[in-house]
């Protein structure tokens, strides 16, 4: 843990004060709050900083929905649950290289991907799918969509099996509906388990890299770059280790505070069904 | 003491970076795992390490020619994923006969830049042969991480037999060779000849011109136009052009080949930046109508253009779906492949010009005979370097020398997916594409397009400062925002400037202006 973890968090701290750059061979320097100082005037920094809030927000949103959806259908007891399962979750095993190679790249390819040809043979209009700024952001929450719906859906149908049977028999028994059975009693109970789900897709959501890398490049402009990205290229790229360092701690801040705040509405939800 | 000192640093710097960036995501930039070893015998302990001063050559010994020279070294070979496999069958031959073993490690594309200059910047090894860009060539010989190349390894390969322009320009800096010869890169222009010749009538009739191959942007803007409102290519779908304007890909080039054009003064050598100031001119109002030019012709490609890099461009052209293409000399055995569908019907020639050209000098347009054509030798072409750490240095420069030889470059150059283009004597003559199986007159307007491009007076050979990839990615993050919709031409190219202008304070002005002076063959 503290050579993992701990020594690398205050290693990097340290080098947010400092001049260290990977491919300038010029002598260790203090530089003090240099680096933080340039943050507040770093626009491409808020800008992929936006970005990334709008993928973690729709994308988390909308895998838990589809999460939740699925889990619920697969709770009925159907005969081919297990194979549908294992087919729900093949998504997940793939890389994400391959995920937006093939998905983000081929499929919604727009001269010569089968999304757009299905739009063209509805006599719809071909849509831009990663040469629009405003579409490339939400092609980029699709691809990650399907890649980890299926982890929200296993989680939330552990919570599902988790529940006991009682309440829910005696509300039948009531004659409580079914979405009223839900509503007030299976949701309520998944709460805990939704809690868990959410934070950790979010907190994986935030370092999205890799899918962008492959579907867009970040482009078109920086529409589509992510915080993790935009470290990745001021630090990697421009070897710049020292600013790319203090960029990524304002991720980290931002995680830590997304957490806190989610934690916390969460509660208050779950008090009141309390 | 002090190579330890920064290798821990920089390890240590990378682990906590990743650390507190969380990311964890960087699957694509793993080095692929070797792919090719060569067949020797067992190997003996490893030889001595041989030392070199970078710029210093003539320090490595002539290993000489005897079979078995290199009995148990093992030699590593890194470079592009997806274009070395014919490296890998000559490194092969070398290997059985000098007993070597060689290992080549593919990186991605995309990785490739980054992967070499963090290694050599951390002193790690990463190969003993490094095949690269040689827009690359002012961090790696002018940031002194190099060997340079040993007078012998210069004769194997055939030293006078390359062309001036990468002699100097491409294998070596501040005068020095380091490099060994493998590629020679220019963007051309490419049509199709067969819908040119059968649509002639039709254009004609719609525009009131006659239909040639395109002289100027503005020509080659019309011909896209009409293609694309025509259905010409006997497939669903067929459009005017296709270019190279993905960011983080091939936009740099896509961009700068037609900028030259605009932007590049036949009186001036300067063509990124004002030679006396270091000041930036990619905001001046050529580099500005070439953006906003660009921009008008976009709508004549294929669907998602502007996420198109090279394989999208290559593919396209060869497929059959653009009467038009801007693209590096690979058409030419690319449209040969088997999967190509236009093999006998392209024309090849150099890239257009622009009809008025801004003269930075006098801030004012300008104009000549005709279009003002630049040739751009974008990216510069592949080549090989030896790093200075290499512990092989002599069976190092004995194998980059080998891949260079006349005979191994001329059987790369017309093969496909070698990434070999020509930028030799031996490369550039038509008998050799003849005797590949090219019609005389098509392997005559190849090699003669190539040469026109090649040895323009009005060239312009891709940047190769330090810190490149930094000026790269600006200008190509302003190209995508403009091409885009986002900013205009102005806005965002006045905005790349202002980063040009933060990186060169950074490095260092002086020193910048210096090797860019340098570059120029401006003195003083």
């Amino acid at each position: 843990m503290l050579a993992l973890s701990i020594f690398p968090l205050i290693f990097s701290l340290g080098l947010t004060f400092t001049n260290v750059n990977l491919f300038r061979r010029t002598p260790l320097r203090f530089v003090g709050l240099e680096n933080w100082a340039r943050i507040f005037s770093d626009e491409a920094l808020l800008e992929t900083l936006i970005n990334t809030v709008i993928f973690v927000g729709g994308g988390v949103a909308i895998q838990y929905a589809l999460g939740l959806a699925l889990a619920v259908a697969l709770n009925q007891g159907l005969r081919e649950q297990r194979l549908m399962r294992v087919l729900f979750l093949l998504p997940m095993m793939v890389s994400p290289i391959a995920v937006g190679f093939i998905i983000g790249r081929m499929v919604f390819s727009e001269g010569f991907g089968p999304i757009n040809d299905m739009l063209d043979a509805l006599g719809l209009p071909a849509v831009a799918w990663v040469t629009s700024p405003g579409v490339a952001k939400w092609t980029i929450i699709l691809v990650d969509t399907w890649q980890w719906t299926p982890l929200m859906m296993l989680l939330i149908l552990v919570g599902l099996q988790g529940i006991p049977g009682e309440p829910i028999q005696a509300a039948r028994v009531d004659g409580a509906s079914e979405w009223q059975i839900f509503r007030h009693i299976v949701f309520p109970l998944l709460l805990p388990v939704s809690i868990t789900a959410i934070l950790i897709r979010a907190l994986e959501a935030f370092k999205i890299i890799d899918i962008i890398r492959v579907v867009t490049g970040g482009g078109p402009g920086r529409a589509t770059e992510s915080v993790t990205a935009y470290v990745y290229n001021v630090g990697a790229k421009q070897g710049d280790l020292a600013y790319a360092a203090s960029a990524a701690y304002v991720l980290l801040f931002v995680v830590i505070g997304v957490s806190f705040l989610a934690l916390y509405v969460m509660r208050r939800v779950q008090a009141r069904y309390e | 003491m002090k190579h330890h000192l920064r290798l821990w640093t920089a390890l240590f710097a990378m682990l906590a970076l990743v650390a507190a960036s969380c990311g964890d995501a960087e699957e694509e930039a793993e080095v692929a795992e070797p792919t090719t070893t060569a067949a020797a015998p067992e190997p003996e302990p490893e030889p001595e390490p041989e030392m070199a001063d970078p710029g210093t050559p003539g320090n490595i010994p002539d290993p000489g020619t005897a079979a078995g020279r290199f009995d148990g070294v093992e030699v590593v070979v890194a470079g592009p994923a997806g274009q070395l496999d014919y490296m890998k069958d000559k490194a092969a031959e070398w290997a059985a006969e000098t007993g070597a073993t060689v290992r080549v490690d593919e990186i991605p594309f995309g990785e490739l830049n980054d992967k070499v200059l963090a290694a050599l910047s951390t002193d790690t090894f990463i190969a003993d042969i490094i095949n690269i860009g040689s827009n690359l060539g002012g961090d790696l010989m002018g940031g002194g991480f190099m060997a340079a190349a040993p007078e012998w390894a210069q004769e194997r390969a055939d030293w006078e037999g390359i062309l001036p322009i990468f002699r100097s320009n491409q294998l070596s800096f501040g005068g020095v060779a380091y490099g060994m010869p493998w590629d020679g890169d220019v963007l051309m222009y490419y049509w199709r000849a067969d819908a040119f010749e059968a649509h002639a009538d039709a254009y004609e009739a719609a525009t009131g011109n006659a239909l040639r191959p395109a002289e100027s942007w503005s020509e080659y803007a019309a011909i896209a136009k009409f293609f694309t409102e025509n259905d010409w290519s006997g497939q669903d779908e067929g459009y005017g052009l296709v270019e190279l304007p993905m960011r983080n890909n091939q936009g740099w080039n896509g961009f700068m080949t037609r900028a030259a054009g605009y932007a590049k003064a036949p009186n001036d050598p300067g063509f990124f930046f004002d030679p006396e100031t270091m000041e930036p001119r990619i905001n001046n109002p050529g580099f500005v109508r070439a953006l906003e030019d660009w921009g008008a012709v976009i709508e004549y490609g294929p669907p998602g253009m502007l996420n198109f890099g090279w394989i999208e461009n290559a593919l396209s052209f060869v497929g059959g779906l653009a009467a038009q293409d801007i693209q590096w000399g690979d058409i030419g055995p690319m449209s040969k492949s088997p999967d190509s569908v236009v093999e006998g019907a392209v024309g090849y020639g150099p890239a257009p010009g622009a009809d008025e050209y801004w003269d930075p000098v006098a801030e004012e347009w300008a104009s000549g005979d005709g279009p003002n054509k630049a040739p751009f030798l974008g990216f510069g072409g592949w080549f090989n370097l030896v790093p200075a750490t290499s512990n092989h240095l002599a069976a190092a420069f004995d194998l980059a020398s080998f891949l260079g030889s006349p005979a191994v470059l001329a059987e790369a150059a017309v093969t496909a997916g070698t990434g070999v283009n020509p930028g030799t004597a031996a490369t550039l003559d038509v008998d050799l594409w003849v005797s590949a199986g090219w019609p005389e007159d098509e392997a005559k307007a190849y090699t003669d397009a190539i040469r026109a491009s090649l040895d323009h007076p009005n060239a312009v050979f891709d940047m190769r400062l330090p810190g490149f990839p930094e000026y790269k990615d600006a200008l190509e993050l302003a190209v995508s925002e403009a091409l885009s919709g986002q900013h205009s031409a102005q806005d965002a190219l006045d905005e790349a400037a202002d980063k040009w202008n933060e990186i060169t304070d950074r490095l260092g002005r002086d020193e910048q202006l210096r090797i860019y002076r340098e570059a120029l063959g401006l003195t003083g």
